[in-house]
């Protein structure tokens, strides 16, 4: 080797470099390909359509210089992945981008109703922009919840889910129920009823009898926050003493309000007969610097209630956190061993029998491991911003994000589309910034995603390379969010090509997706087609 | 070269220029690295927190100038906002050579976004639309229907008939 | 005092249309005269308010710049 290679060889490699010193690459035998070097002298390979091969280092160079035997093994799996040109197939990588890109087919399948700002519970990383229990103007009318349906209703998507957000939903609660109502009969009067789904995203501590036999038996999902055990949850998440208009106190531990409840709810749907491996309360938590040293406890506390799945979201830049994020923000690095300590540690509950999964990895797993898109709104191209989502604010205005909604309340505009008072559907969705968000969160034409290994799998909402950089494009290698997803796709990958075969089995696990069709109403109601 | 006084590390001294009095930034680019609409697209998206004055340094260069609107207190602040404007032009530099690239498929994936999104037309928005426009140039006739295309031919057919039947009538010009 | 400012604005980097119109829009905040010196309109703007020919000879640069941007990116959109 040449003294300047040598010195080349000396250098050390940044994550997913490999050293290309000496590589002479072949113009004809790789088809398209991105590549992306792993611990132990291994490499990953992905290709347009999303095929992934692990090779070994030695092996990667045989195949980036074309010097690979034809009747070797190597030969095979290249060719069988489609990476060799003179065998590409060019219907088999369509067929596996529209399978990926499937979504592009239809609108905004969910619909997030903000039917209050008003929030019982201050939380310090809020970014909702609650408002005190006393800003009753911050409610949702009946008119307004009713002209929001009537627009989710046009959507072209074939199933659509209302979301109640706040604030805190339950603090609007008849408003919540008139839009669950209205929804059902202007559905069932369609010509082709969707299917419907109702969703709830609730700090729970509002709860009651009365209100819970509502939610059971109006099939409405019931989402909530658990940060962890009860010193951090109730350290992040205050719940202070209040009496409320209808004479009702609150006060004490959200968290014992948030558990007792989420038991509550859990026994319910065991006795209503719901297969409890499938129906259970969703909780979700946000990782504060706080939270990184007690990933052993967040696991165990989500196990301890019976959760399945846990969602290790990092801190978003919204709302108070802009005050506070001194306080509780930290280095990505850091985040992501807080993350694969606790993905190790549930892998290995998943062995000794205890099924929890992470949110993030089955997300990533099911687009790696087959092929199909779970379409998580926030980590898919385009971004669902507009096209999958929409939200809409207590005042009737629209959004094409709860983000774009937060944005708004902090005085930026550039996400509003319109109010559900003028708007008609199809100039909410074609809205031309509709149009520049599809464009921006398309990693097909944004700089570093494009040669992006992960581009297949992965995605960046435009609202928060926005808030974060101030542009709806991003800059990449300065997003927290790449950051994330490369660093959760890093993991996982080194996992894959471990391939231990209890984690393999444990990750098929975590990609299967089984509908909770308890909650889908509507579509099977239907009356059947006249001409039947 | 810039007065040693005007000098803030980590800004190179020979691409930068620095005036810390007046807290502003001077970047001189070639077009040929950073092309006119680059510059324009990392401008934009600095109007709202600097002021961005662009002009001329020579027919192939241009001088950007970015002064920041808050007041800046360091030299460390002068040195993030020129950092992350360079950041932002190479961005836009790449993104423009990008999008050439790759704008079918990305045409292709935004129409079928943004069609699969909107969904057919109704018949009241398609009473809205104007179709009394025409839409382009056709002087081969092909947009034409084959009636009108037909009976025009058949028109000009006509008077050429008359005239070959006429005594050395003159053709009539078109 | 009467404070001024002269302000250059390259004819191959603003549009004129975009100069003109934030002329139109900021004369109302200070007393702006107009004239060309190739390749360059040259906008002397003038004040009795203490800073306000500074001010205005920034935010007029800005959005003529801005202006500028907008009407080139539509105009690219239409040639397409």
């Amino acid at each position: 080797m040449s003294e300047n290679l040598s010195e080349l060889a000396r250098v050390p490699v940044v994550r997913g470099a490999f050293p290309l010193a000496g590589l002479k690459t072949s113009a004809t035998f790789p088809a398209f390909f991105r590549y992306r070097a792993l611990p132990r002298e291994r490499v990953l390979l992905t290709n347009l359509e999303g095929n992934f091969l692990i090779v070994s280092s030695d092996e990667f160079r045989a195949f980036a210089e074309g010097n690979v035997p034809p009747d070797s093994a190597l030969y095979a799996r290249l060719r069988d992945a489609n990476f060799v040109r003179a065998h590409y197939d060019v219907k088999r990588a369509t067929e596996g981008l529209k399978r990926r890109r499937s979504f592009l087919g239809y609108g905004p399948n969910l619909h997030m109703l903000v039917v209050t700002l008003r929030c019982n519970e201050t939380c310090i990383y809020c970014h909702a922009s609650r408002a005190p229990m006393e800003a009753v103007q911050t409610d949702m009318t009946s008119a307004i919840a009713e002209k929001c349906v009537e627009l989710a209703l046009q959507s072209t998507s074939p199933g659509i889910t209302i979301e109640f957000q706040g604030g805190e939903p339950l603090v609007n609660f008849s408003v919540v129920k008139h839009v669950i109502e209205h929804a059902r009969k202007k559905n069932a009067a369609l010509p082709t009823p969707k299917a419907l789904e109702f969703t709830m995203v609730s700090n729970l501590s509002l709860m009651d009898d009365e209100k819970l036999k509502y939610l059971l038996e109006n099939n409405v999902q019931i989402c909530t926050s658990i940060d962890g055990p009860q010193g951090l949850h109730d350290k992040q998440r205050k719940l202070p003493a209040l009496k409320l208009a209808s004479g009702e106190k609150t006060g004490g531990s959200a968290w014992e309000a948030s558990v007792t409840w989420i038991r509550r709810i859990n026994e319910a749907y065991a006795k209503m007969g719901l297969d409890p491996t499938l129906y259970r309360v969703e909780a979700l938590l946000t990782t504060t610097k706080d939270t990184l040293p007690l990933w052993k406890e967040v696991v165990d506390q989500y196990v301890d209630l019976g959760c399945r799945a846990l969602f290790l979201r990092p801190l978003d830049p919204f709302g108070f956190v802009e005050k506070t994020g001194a306080r509780l923000e930290y280095p990505r690095a850091e985040y992501l061993d807080y993350y694969r300590k606790s993905v190790d540690y549930m892998i290995e509950l998943n062995k000794k029998g205890v099924e929890v999964l992470e949110r993030y990895a089955a997300i990533f797993l099911t687009k790696i491991l087959t092929g199909e898109d779970p379409n998580f709104l926030d980590i898919r191209s385009p971004s669902g911003a507009g096209i999958g989502a929409l939200a809409y604010n207590y005042d009737g205005k629209i959004f094409t994000c709860d983000e774009g909604r937060m944005l708004h309340e902090t005085g930026d505009d550039t996400f509003l589309l319109g109010n559900v008072e003028t708007a008609k559907y199809r100039e909410i969705v074609g809205h031309e910034t509709v149009r520049a968000v599809v464009l921006a969160g398309n990693q097909d034409g944004r700089p570093d995603c494009v040669n992006c290994t992960y581009q297949p799998y992965c995605g960046v909402a435009p609202s928060h390379s926005h808030k974060t950089q101030g542009t709806i494009f991003g800059r990449m290698r300065e997003s927290s969010v790449c950051a994330v997803h490369k660093g959760i796709q890093d993991y996982l990958f080194e996992k894959i090509s471990d391939a231990d075969p209890e984690t393999m089995e444990v990750f098929r696990r975590w990609t299967t997706i089984r509908p909770r069709e308890h909650f889908i109403q509507g579509a099977a109601d239907a009356p059947a087609p006249k001409d039947a | 070269m810039p007065d040693s006084t005007n000098v803030v590390t980590g800004l190179p001294a020979d691409q930068f220029e620095v005036e810390l009095a007046a807290r502003s930034v001077t970047l001189t680019l070639a077009e040929s690295i950073y092309p006119l609409e680059a510059i324009y697209g990392a401008s934009y998206t600095f109007i709202d927190r600097c002021y961005v004055l662009l002009d001329r340094s020579s027919p192939t260069q241009i001088r950007v100038v970015v002064t920041p609107k808050k007041d800046v207190t360091s030299e460390s602040e002068l040195r993030a906002i020129a950092g992350e404007l360079v950041n932002e032009l190479l961005s836009c530099a790449w993104r423009a050579q990008i999008v050439r690239e790759n704008r079918a498929v990305i045409e292709a994936v935004t129409m079928q976004a943004v069609g699969g999104a909107m969904g057919p037309p109704s018949l009241d928005e398609l009473k809205d639309f104007d179709f009394s426009e025409e839409p382009f140039e056709d002087p081969l006739g092909i947009g034409m229907s084959w009636e009108d295309k037909y009976k025009k031919k058949k028109d000009e057919a006509a008077p050429a008939a008359a005239t070959a039947a006429a005594p050395s009538e003159p053709e009539s010009s078109q | 005092m009467s404070e001024t400012r002269v302000l250059r604005l390259h004819r191959d980097l603003y549009a004129s249309a975009a100069i003109e119109s934030a002329i139109a829009t900021y004369a109302k905040h200070a007393t702006l005269a107009r004239t060309e010196e190739d390749p360059h309109v040259v906008l002397t703007i003038a004040s009795e308010r203490p800073g306000r020919a500074e001010k205005v000879m920034r935010e007029l640069a800005n959005y003529a710049l801005g202006l500028t941007i907008q009407t080139q990116t539509q105009a690219a959109a239409v040639s397409r």
